[in-house]
């Protein structure tokens, strides 16, 4: 906490919170700004939307990460918050994981009943 | 300080012995008016720990948004994964080039409310209300971008509910018996869409997106131009009767116009031109399940209207049409747009809210009410900002982006 | 002391003294409404949730009662008040039952009344972390009541508490105010859990350990972290469900395009782990209550705290067994049946480390101490029964019949309501500085508990030969479980009165209580009864809450003291004599 404060300003014992330094903040938004570039860039590149989705959420993943630990102090923080975002993330992916595989199995039943899956129909 | 002392009968909730314990005692109280025990609450013994219970209590409340967002990224997970098509179908309908401008947009206000902790922490006062105000403006753009976007959607048919081009007709029917008919008087036509008024819709607006994707046009305007107009001819070319059938005495009007004319009523000159809804009124849905209507699986141009982006060679492996969109999904397609709706319209709320919260740290700040002891508003407010643009991260390549 | 390191003696726990006038309590503290409606105090709080959700614990019991009258005989019995036909009066009374006890009694009850009570006590502070957002909690708690009320007037609902679609976007009744109700609801939930998190982590005190907390704070975190990650997700189905219903966006409507699998995937992904959110404070409650009352240290005190996290984890990934014969996929469905049984096995170490700490304790019956007590053996039943509906091909029998409702209601009802009416009971005195009739308490637990089981345990028998739920009407041959069931719940009804005019009674004319009626050692017996606005003379430090070596009874004041180690006989462990031979003190020191 107030060890950090390294970058503060003249009475920087006062601080009982971490002071980003500036060229942090300036990196991380030059980072985010060229991230969002590649994203926009990345759909004209064809690798099957299964790949090409991974791809954008991997960046996406990569500015989240840039922002929480930044923007959002997570670096500097008590280790708990990032577990806390953490859990969170988690909890959605078990919630998306268990769901798809449930709605991609049980589909066939409730839609079009081709018995195709719609990700086999959608490939080349 | 009144360690050994019986404590001072006060009702006031700060006591002055929380200072005795932590390190954070020793570091405020003493030359700044605006500082010391009274941003101390009473059953906090320091700031310090008030300032991490107060970060970990945004902290759980920031749970508590992802696993809501969840929620919509699970609904958009699932129809994504087994109903790809509708959603290769919609991503046209998207603008991204506002999407984009969006993401920077908000990251530059991230960027500036990260630098506004900052300032209110090192007790730059001044800093700190510019920082906000750019915040602040950063929302606005957001918003009114979003609201830009929106209202090209709403001009398009392309509503959330009932009022989507895309909905069931005989749905969408029912929908406007209840809410338009029941008001017309008994000698007014009623009004109702036929799949051959919609279809011819649905053309129309391919016809546009498609080539706005290409890069025809900077912004969605909020009316199709004469040139991406489907002409009825090259709507009959598509499998209706070789020649159009005459403009019947419209007994049958399909909203579409009114729709228009009502998003748009600057727009004279589009309005003024026959519309050619009218001339399609006597097609009936019969003529849309023709064989040469019919989901063929063969991606076809839309007859002699030269549309560039349906062509195969485009960088696009599939591309779905209306016309390919195999006919279970295409019942489907107006889902696309209310998970759209439903995640940019909670998205968007948390920016007002943001943006209340963000003028009232204004408010606070201009009067100086805050500073190195003094922040965690600022700093609580700025997380959740922060939630706010790491949401978007995930919607703007999820929803704008699909390939 | 080894898992509970070095511990103060009574006599030194406290530190710093804290602004207290001397003969200050929290409810004499400052005076008038506004000073009770506006309060930040935890404890007034907690006093007004109890208000609240005792109301609408009335309210959902008064449509109990009516629905097994409904049931007493087949055909119809009550007169057809409201509802297109007397069926239709059923149904939206079992709704309406099942809505007002799931969101506005069961899953406040424990956490919000004696959470908010007991939890800064419990820690030594002098409140929750965030006393606004706790105000704000249950004022949340009044708005959603207020939609629940405004659903009563304006048609009701008649699509069971759990809005499944696509009938709930179809049918005539309130859906919206329910869905908004539940919504704001949810708010209240998760500000409490926000809250309960904050508190644990940052208002210890220095010297209490993770391991040094009384196991209710252990359960009432897990109850936290299943708030703040699962309330969300209902916050957004509903929202869904509201937009389906205004606006028939179609996401849950087959007819539109839709999966309505998908809603009941979405409602059980909150729904389950909420089930959790009601029985986890209550197993929190009764590890408290059985060590007191067996004047023995809590037996396996790590497996019980862990045992708490593993019941809020695996509650998150067994919510499909709900839907065994909903159209969900084969392969989940084993999974999810797998996964369940595995929820066992937290819940049996706990039922085992209870009976382990009773064995051999020297048990006193007072009332908490029978509340605890039925609640191991009704949450016993309920759980084993449990594996039934957990195994695929049984569950295919017993699925939507009186075999769910009565094992629902033995584990929600059962297991919370007796933890609920037990904590109540046992920090009565503290709450409001009287004590009860002891005597009344115990006939109260005698007709709750026979009441509860004639009511309940007939409807296994009901289910398993096929009776199924939700009907308002039966063939004939199930006709007399229904009249036992019928008759059982009246005596349950006359049994909760009983309880309310045993605390009625005591509220007016019981005697002056103790600090320390029962002997527990946990923070909140080393203050005044009822505690002081910022509830301790002094900072308190931490202690083991389960030794309690150090208090013996005082017959004068009819409660217990700290011993003086300079008169007092060392050996001297309380009430009940001396320590048994070969006993270790503390049995949590093997599991170091």
């Amino acid at each position: 906490m107030s060890t950090h404060a390294a970058h503060a300003g003249p009475d920087a014992e006062a601080h009982h919170a971490h002071v980003a330094p500036l060229w942090v903040m300036f990196g991380v938004f030059a980072a985010l700004l060229v991230l969002t570039g590649l994203t926009v860039a990345a759909i004209s590149i064809d690798l099957g939307q299964m790949w090409n989705v991974i791809l954008a959420l991997s960046i996406a993943v990569v500015k989240a990460l840039l922002v929480a630990a930044f923007f959002m102090h997570l670096w500097w923080d008590k280790p708990f918050n990032a577990y806390l975002l953490a859990a969170a993330v988690v909890f959605v992916a078990l919630m998306l994981a268990y769901i798809l595989v449930d709605t991609d199995r049980y589909s066939d039943v409730v839609g079009e009943g081709d018995g195709v899956n719609a990700l086999q129909r959608a490939a080349p | 300080m009144s360690d050994h002392e019986p404590p001072a009968p006060q009702d006031a909730p700060e006591t002055p012995d929380p200072h005795a314990q932590g390190g954070g005692g020793s570091a405020h109280g003493h030359d700044h008016e605006h500082h010391g025990p009274d941003h101390l609450a009473h059953h906090f013994d320091s700031l310090e720990q008030q300032t991490e219970a107060n970060k970990l209590g945004m902290w759980a409340c920031l749970v508590t948004e992802v696993l809501m967002f969840g929620g919509l990224f699970l609904a958009y997970a699932v129809y994504r994964a087994n109903h790809f098509p509708v959603f290769e179908y919609c991503h046209w309908f998207l603008d991204t080039k506002l999407g984009a401008i969006n993401t920077v947009v908000l990251l530059a206000s991230s960027l500036t409310m990260a630098l506004g902790v900052r300032a209110a922490q090192l007790g730059q006062q001044k800093l700190l209300l510019v920082m906000l105000i750019a915040t602040f403006m950063g929302g606005v753009g957001f918003m009114g971008i979003k609201s830009v976007e929106y209202s090209s959607k709403f001009s398009h048919e392309l509503w959330w509910g009932q009022g989507n081009l895309y909905y069931p007709v005989a749905k969408k029917n029912a929908y406007y018996d209840k809410t338009v008919n029941e008001n017309l008087g008994p000698d007014q036509p009623r009004q109702a869409w036929t799949e051959a008024d919609r279809t011819y819709r649905i053309y129309e607006l391919e016809n546009y997106y498609f080539n706005y994707k290409k890069g025809v046009d900077w912004f969605t305007p909020h009316y199709i131009p004469p040139e991406y107009r489907v002409d009825p001819k090259d709507y009959a070319y598509h499998g209706g009767p070789a020649d159009p059938p005459p403009a019947p005495a419209v007994s049958v009007t399909a909203p579409s116009a009114s729709a228009r004319a009502a998003a748009d009523p600057q727009d004279d000159a589009q309005h003024a031109a026959p519309q050619p809804v009218v001339g399609l009124a006597g097609m009936t849905s019969s003529d849309i399940g023709s064989p040469a209507y019919g989901p063929s699986g063969v991606s076809t141009a839309l007859g002699d209207v030269a549309i560039e982006g349906l062509e195969p060679d485009h960088g696009h492996r599939t591309h779905y049409t209306w016309d390919t969109l195999p006919e279970a999904e295409r019942e489907r397609v107006h889902i696309f747009f209310q998970i759209y709706y439903a995640m940019t319209g909670l998205h968007g709320i948390h920016v007002v809210v943001g943006m209340g919260l963000i003028g009232w740290l204004i408010f606070r700040a201009a009067a100086g009410a805050f500073g190195p002891t003094n922040f965690d508003a600022v700093e609580i407010v700025g997380l959740y900002w922060h939630l706010v643009d790491l949401i978007w991260i995930f919607l703007f390549p999820l929803l704008y982006l699909i390939h | 002391m080894s898992v509970l390191s070095p511990t103060p003696t009574p006599t030194d726990i406290f530190g710093k003294p804290r602004d207290v006038k001397p003969g200050d309590d929290y409810i004499n503290h400052s005076k008038g409404l506004m000073s009770w409606l506006l309060t930040l105090d935890h404890k007034r709080i907690g006093l007004m949730y109890m208000g609240g959700v005792c109301l609408t614990f009335l309210l959902g019991g008064v449509f109990a009662v009516l629905l097994r009258t409904e049931l007493i005989w087949g055909g119809q019995t009550l007169p057809h008040v409201f509802g297109n036909s007397w069926e239709s009066q059923y149904n939206q009374m079992f709704t309406l039952h099942g809505a007002v006890m799931t969101f506005l009694f069961i899953i406040p009850a424990i956490p919000a009344v004696i959470g908010n009570f007991a939890l800064p006590l419990m820690l030594g502070a002098k409140d929750v972390a965030f006393p606004r957002l706790n105000l704000m909690s249950l004022y949340c708690w009044f708005g959603g009541a207020v939609f629940f009320v405004w659903v009563l007037v304006s048609g009701g609902l008649d699509t069971g508490w759990t809005f499944y679609t696509p009938y709930s976007t179809t049918t005539s009744t309130n859906v919206p105010a329910a869905t908004l109700g539940a919504f704001v609801l949810g708010f209240s939930s998760i500000l409490t859990g926000v809250n309960f998190i904050a508190s644990i982590h940052m208002l210890r005190p220095r010297d209490m350990g993770w391991f040094k907390m009384p196991l209710l704070m252990w359960a009432l975190y897990a109850t936290a972290v299943i708030q703040i990650l699962a309330t969300p997700v209902l916050a957004i189905t509903l929202l869904l469900l509201f937009a389906e219903r205004i606006m028939q966006i179609g996401i849950f409507d087959p007819a539109l395009g839709g999966d309505p699998v998908l809603f009941q995937h979405f409602f059980w992904f909150y729904s389950h782990p909420a089930v959790y959110i009601m029985i986890l404070p209550a197993l929190g409650v009764t590890s408290e209550i059985i060590s007191v009352f067996s004047r023995k240290h809590i037996f396996g005190y790590k497996f019980i705290a862990f045992s708490s996290i593993a019941i809020a984890l695996f509650g998150f990934i067994v919510w499909g067994h709900h839907m065994f014969t909903s159209g969900q996929s084969v392969y989940i469905n084993a999974l999810f049946s797998l996964l369940t049984m595995s929820v066992a096995i937290p819940s049996a170490i706990k039922v085992f480390n209870w009976l382990a700490t009773m064995w051999r304790g020297s048990i006193r019956l007072d009332t908490p101490m029978l509340y605890a007590m039925g609640f191991i053996w009704l949450f016993t039943i309920g759980g084993l029964t449990g594996l039934f509906l957990a195994t695929l091909n049984t569950d295919i029998h017993f699925h939507d019949t009186y075999f769910v409702v009565a094992h629902f209601h033995y584990v929600m009802v059962g297991s919370t309501l007796f933890a609920f009416l037990g904590g109540m009971y046992h920090w009565f005195p503290k709450m409001f500085g009287k004590m009860y009739d002891e005597r009344h308490g115990k006939i109260a637990w005698t007709l709750t508990f026979i009441g509860f089981n004639l009511t309940f345990f007939i409807q296994f028998i009901a289910g398993s030969r096929g009776m199924p739920r939700r009907y308002a009407d039966f063939l004939p041959q199930f006709h007399w479980y229904h009249v036992i069931s019928t008759l059982g719940s009246y005596v349950l009804a006359v049994g909760l009165f009983w309880v309310l005019y045993n605390w009625i009674q005591g509220l007016r004319k019981g005697p002056q209580a103790p600090a320390n009626p029962w002997g527990g050692n946990s923070l909140e017996w080393h203050t005044n009864s009822p505690p002081p606005h910022l509830n301790f003379d002094r900072d308190p430090h931490g202690v083991d809450p389960y030794r309690y070596d150090d208090w013996k009874w005082d017959e004068s004041i009819q409660g217990y003291v700290i011993r003086d180690p300079e008169k007092d006989d060392p050996a001297y462990t309380g009430a009940d004599g001396d320590p048994l031979p070969g006993e270790p003190a503390t049995p949590a020191e093997s599991h170091h």
